[in-house]
Formats: structure tokens, C-alpha cells, sequence
């Protein structure tokens, strides 16, 4: 959290992804998962992407590891084109997954998972040695290296999988909802490990979560998407003290009572999701249109601008536009 | 007068030729219209204790000891053709995965008059009641709800259309087994909201199942802490959040806040990733803690296990605040 500076590490320019979907036999449409984002991860940062189901924050995670290949737009990752970088170091990039059981291969102990992944970066020593720093980094002790994964819990899975990702030194990370699927005090522990490991390896992580409180105490920056878009991102510290955009104070409402008390007073209930407001969505306006209390026709007839309100704080609502 | 009484209830799983303890002298009450959440992590038993309120449980989870005194009437010496009597009427039950508690098969509305027709409502009298209940419970256009089919609906719908045959006969005690935990955090606060507002309408008692204490500390009135088996605190809701007395409990809602200042204080515990694991197959003589314990004190916490007592009208079963049982 220095002030100083830091150069950029990903740089994504209008970047869409489109999957057509067949309604009926004859009806296709085109589902905007990500529509028309930019987003930039500094060096050393921690960047939480907030969102609900089927707001397009995997998507956008996957791309930006080269697994889901954009319908449009551009990926800079260390002023390179993402597509080519990866071609010569795809190391540097890794993921993190939700449900560690579809992640690790059953049949492959922790050690050689661990050294698997160590065979694939150009680490030369003594493997051994190696994993047992690395289960050590994650808080397992050595003795883990013999145990397959269903010996583990979900916990203690999560963690082997984190320390794969971190075996071949990354430069950039992505972890996609690594706590969602742990319990109230394992997660902590894993929150706290990954803060710990993100000072010591120093790499750039996209934290994706839709959990507010979490997002908030993991990240530097926080980036809060609806519907395929980005509607708001500001500092951890700008988020917390002024949360602008409407959907933003929605998730703070939303948040059970215990929790939001860090935001005082500016929590603000959307209408709820039902058919009907679905179908009055305008086409060209504003996503939230038809939930939004604040909602003008302007909002029905444009997309909302981006607004500026500090250096680091943006909003895509057209009530900041001046 | 209390609806639910349950008294030393210990349960087990038996595995192979092994038993595996996963409720140890459960003991509790619930009042009529009282709401009271039971929280704890996965593998402390709040699911096992779930199914055996409700009579759900199959023959791997045997009750041993203890009783569950509905309204005076011990359930557990029921059977099944007796205990048709009170499903849906007083006792209901919501679970975790709407996906799986709903038929793919049928359109809603008829598996909710289903519930109906099953206690002697007749065809058009059940077809009114559905078409009302999914009024009741937030679904637009109740008509034409009723004919959709599962996979038509979101998770938060189904799981509204899960409540609706819940509630559909007015149970006394509805039993509420994580049924947010699947959803999403604006969905989750929509149910919590709903189901709030229907079981106060109608006088029901609720068991809510969360691992969440936020969850826990919006919808009820009075929590009951679990670990490992074992009940470790009791109270009103407000006053166990706001001034935890067993450490368990005190670690639960530290590590549910969430404080972003302390972020970077770079302050990792060497953490407990042994948990319990393998702990559970053997009798554990002391306290359940004691291996997590911060406060233990060495020959009295792993020697005899704590007793229940008494503090500003809450139970808490911790060697700090009493000497040996």
C-alpha cells in the first residue's frame, strides 16, 4: 500500500466477450458476459473484481490469463500483447480456481503436484527441498507432500492449490472466488495467507469475489461490475468512506447488518430482479435502469459516461456527470 | 411453554463397524414465534441435528441417547405412518439446495397444491391456496408461475418456491437448514428478508442453519453456537455478538468481521490446519476446544469436560467460567 507510483502490469482496452445463445431453434441471441471494459492491474497490486452471478467476472479473469480467447478489444500484459507473452512464458500468469476437487488431480499426491509444477518453470535444485519450502509458505508442514487430496480438507486443499500457482514464481494471478467455497474461519485463514504470500512473491493479483467485505479487505483497488460492465472503481479507502455508484450501495445493503457497519449510511436497496423490470431494460441505456431509484430518461436513452471524480475514483453513472 | 424441548440429544454416524459422535448431549428449548439460529462450521453437526428434528435422518445417523420433546410428545418414538401426521403441518423443512429439493419433472405450482391436497385440500382449493402462496412469497404473475418448471427459475426463485411448500399448511416449526448459503449475496438478502417477514406473520418458530453469524445475527432472535457435536454457548442473539463469552464463540465473529485497516499488519498466525481432523473418531475426554484453545489451562481443560452454566441468562459450556463439573 506505498504511494509511490507503480508501473502497469495488465492493461486490457475495450475488451468484450460475446457468446451466442440459442433460444430457441431458430432464435439466437448475443450474450454480452464483458462488454467494452478497461481495466488496468498495477505491479504489486491487488485489484478485487466485485460482482454477482453472472455479472461476467470469471470471463473476464479468464481472459486475462489467456483461457477464454476476447471477442474484441486488446490485452497488454507487460507492454506485450498478451497472446504473444504467453506464448513465450505462460508461467508468469496462473490461476487460482473456486473448488480445489476439480482442481487437483485426485490421483497425484501434494508432492508431485507441487513438483509437477516445478518441473514446468526453469527451477533448478532440489525439488524436495523446494516443496516442502513451498508447503511451509502456505502453512502445511512437510509431511503433506505424501497425502493425495481427498486426505485433505477443503482448506488444506485450497492451500495446495495456492501453492502450486506460486511454485513457478508468477508475476500476475488470478483468484477466482478461492474462499467462497470455505467456511467462515478457514477462510479467514486462507484471506490472511494470501495477503501474506502477495507481500513476500510481490505479484500483481485480480482478486474475484462477490463478497464485499472480503473484496474490501484483500485489495488495493476494487472494481465493481454489473451485467458486463464495470460501473464503478475506486481505492479500497474511496470505497469505503464514498461508494457512488447505485449497484455499489445495493451490494452494501445487501450485506448482512454485522458486517456493514464499516459503511455507514450509505447503503441504498435496489428494486429486486423480476421479469417484468427485465423486459423494461432499456436497449442502449443504462444497465440498471429499471432498478435504479434514481433513474432520469437519460438513463433509459444513453449509456452512462465515464465520470471521474479523483484520480483513482471512477463512476459510470450519469447522476455524477456535470 | 415451550414448543421444542431437546434434552441430552447425542447422536452418531456409523461407518463400517465404527461410530463416528457427531452430537454430544445436545440440549436446547424454542418458544413459539421464537427465532433462533444455530451456527458453527462444516462438520460441527448443525445439519445432522437438522435431519433428526426433522425425522429425515437415514439409518447411517443413530440417535443414542436423548429425547425431542415436540409439545410434550417425544418424536423420536414416532413412526413413520405417525409422523405423516406432522409434516407439513407443524414441523417443515427448508434445505440448502432448492435444485435438488424441487421434482424436474413437475411445474411448480403443482408440487406446492401437492402439499396441499396431501392434507385434504381438495383440487381447487389447493390450486387457489398455490396461486396465493407464490403471491405470498414474491413470485410476479402467480398464474403463470404455476405452470413453470424448475429449470425455468433462477435459485432465488426455486428457492422461493421451496418456501411456499414450506409454509403452505401454516407449519408451528419450520426448519431452515443453510437455505441462503447457495445464493447470492442481493439474493441472499431478499430470502433472509422474506423468510423473516412470513414466520412473523404467521407465528411459525424457526431453526435457521448458518455458518454464517452476520446471516445468524439478522434473522434471529436467539443463537445457539456449535462445535464439534457439542452446544458451546447459548444466548439472545444481540448480547452473544456484542459480548462473546466462549472463546470458540469469540473466535467465530473475529474472523467473520472483517476489518480492512488490519490488512496490512502482516499478522499470520501459525494456523490450525490440522483442525480436527481424525480428533472426531476418538472420545475426546476434556473440553471439545481444547486443541484450538487460546485460554486453556493444562489438566483441566484436556481432563474433564465443562459443564453447562449459567451467565446473565446464557449457557455457556467453557472451564473459565465455572470450576469442574
Amino acid at each position: 500500500m506505498s504511494n509511490n507510483v507503480r508501473s502497469a502490469l495488465v492493461k486490457a482496452f475495450n475488451l468484450s466477450k460475446y457468446y451466442r445463445v440459442s433460444l430457441s431453434m431458430f432464435k439466437k441471441t448475443l450474450l454480452k458476459a464483458v462488454d467494452n471494459v478497461n481495466l488496468t492491474i498495477n505491479e504489486d497490486e491487488v485489484l478485487g473484481l466485485l460482482g454477482e452471478s453472472g455479472s461476467g467476472k470469471t470471463t473476464l479473469g479468464k481472459m486475462l490469463v489467456a483461457l477464454e480467447e476476447p471477442t474484441s478489444g486488446k490485452i497488454l500484459f507487460n507492454n506485450e500483447d498478451l497472446k504473444e507473452y504467453v506464448r513465450k512464458r505462460r508461467i508468469d500468469i496462473q490461476m487460482v480456481f473456486q473448488n480445489p476437487d476439480t482442481s487437483l488431480n485426485p490421483r497425484m499426491r501434494v508432492g508431485e503436484v507441487l513438483q509437477e509444477a516445478l518441473e514446468a518453470s526453469n527451477f533448478n535444485g532440489d525439488y524436495s527441498d523446494e516443496v516442502e519450502r513451498l508447503l511451509n509458505d502456505v502453512g502445511l508442514d512437510s509431511t503433506y507432500k505424501h497425502y493425495y487430496p481427498h486426505q485433505l480438507s477443503g482448506g488444506q486443499k485450497q492451500r495446495v492449490a495456492i501453492a502450486r500457482a506460486l511454485a513457478v514464481k508468477p508475476k500476475f494471478l488470478v483468484a477466482d472466488e478461492i474462499v467462497s467455497a470455505l467456511d467462515a474461519s478457514v477462510k479467514m485463514q486462507i484471506l490472511k495467507l494470501v495477503i501474506k504470500l502477495q507481500k513476500i512473491y510481490r505479484f500483481s493479483m485480480l482478486f474475484i469475489s462477490h463478497d464485499l467485505p472480503t473484496t474490501v479487505y484483500v485489495s488495493d483497488r476494487i472494481s465493481v461490475m454489473y451485467s458486463g460492465k464495470i460501473v464503478e472503481e475506486a481505492t479500497k479507502e474511496e470505497l469505503i468512506k464514498d461508494p457512488l455508484h447505485p449497484y455499489t450501495r445495493h451490494l452494501i445493503a445487501s450485506i448482512p447488518s454485522l458486517y456493514s457497519s464499516l459503511f455507514n449510511g450509505k447503503a441504498q436497496k435496489l428494486k429486486d430482479v423480476s421479469n417484468e423490470l427485465q423486459a423494461t431494460t432499456p436497449v442502449g441505456g443504462c444497465k440498471l435502469f429499471s432498478r435504479c431509484p434514481y433513474a432520469t430518461e437519460i438513463c433509459k436513452a444513453l449509456e452512462p459516461p465515464e465520470v471521474s471524480v479523483s484520480k483513482t475514483h471512477k463512476v459510470f453513472c450519469h447522476m455524477y456527470v456535470r | 411453554m415451550s414448543l421444542l424441548q431437546v434434552k441430552d440429544l447425542t447422536a452418531s454416524y456409523v461407518i463400517g463397524r465404527h461410530k463416528v459422535r457427531v452430537l454430544d448431549e445436545v440440549t436446547f428449548d424454542l418458544k413459539p414465534s421464537e427465532k433462533m439460529a444455530v451456527v458453527g462450521e462444516s462438520g460441527s453437526g448443525k445439519s445432522s441435528l437438522a435431519l433428526i428434528l426433522a425425522r429425515l435422518n437415514n439409518k447411517a445417523l443413530i440417535v443414542e441417547r436423548g429425547e425431542v420433546l415436540y409439545k410434550g410428545l417425544n418424536l423420536l418414538n414416532l413412526k413413520e405412518s405417525e409422523l405423516t401426521k406432522f409434516r407439513g403441518v407443524d414441523i417443515a423443512v427448508i434445505l440448502q439446495n432448492p435444485s435438488t429439493a424441487l421434482n424436474p419433472l413437475y411445474p411448480i405450482g403443482d408440487q406446492i397444491s401437492e402439499a396441499l391436497r396431501a392434507h385434504g385440500y381438495s383440487r381447487n382449493e389447493a390450486f387457489r391456496e398455490a396461486l396465493k402462496l407464490l403471491e405470498r412469497v414474491g413470485l410476479s404473475e402467480p398464474a403463470k408461475a404455476y405452470r413453470k418448471y424448475p429449470h425455468q427459475l433462477s435459485g432465488g426463485q426455486k428457492q422461493r418456491v421451496a418456501i411456499a411448500i414450506a409454509i403452505a399448511l401454516k407449519p408451528k416449526l419450520l426448519i431452515a437448514d443453510e437455505p441462503t448459503s447457495a445464493l447470492d449475496v442481493s439474493t441472499q438478502a431478499q430470502i433472509i428478508a422474506l423468510l423473516k417477514k412470513l414466520v412473523e406473520e404467521d407465528g411459525t418458530s424457526m431453526i435457521f442453519i448458518t455458518h454464517d453469524i452476520g446471516v445468524a445475527y439478522d434473522i434471529s432472535d436467539k443463537i445457539l453456537v456449535m462445535f464439534n457435536g457439542n452446544v458451546v454457548e447459548v444466548g439472545l442473539t444481540k448480547e452473544v455478538v456484542k459480548k462473546p463469552l466462549h472463546p470458540y464463540t469469540k473466535h467465530l465473529i473475529s474472523s467473520a468481521i472483517l476489518n480492512p485497516a488490519e490488512n496490512r499488519l502482516l499478522e499470520v498466525t501459525p494456523e490450525n490446519t490440522r483442525s480436527n481432523n481424525g480428533l472426531k473418531n476418538k472420545l475426546v475426554v476434556g473440553c471439545p476446544y481444547v486443541f484450538r484453545c487460546p485460554y486453556k489451562v493444562e489438566g483441566l481443560c484436556n481432563v474433564s469436560k465443562p459443564g453447562n452454566f449459567l451467565i446473565d441468562g446464557r449457557i455457556v459450556s467453557c472451564h473459565l467460567y465455572g470450576g469442574r463439573k
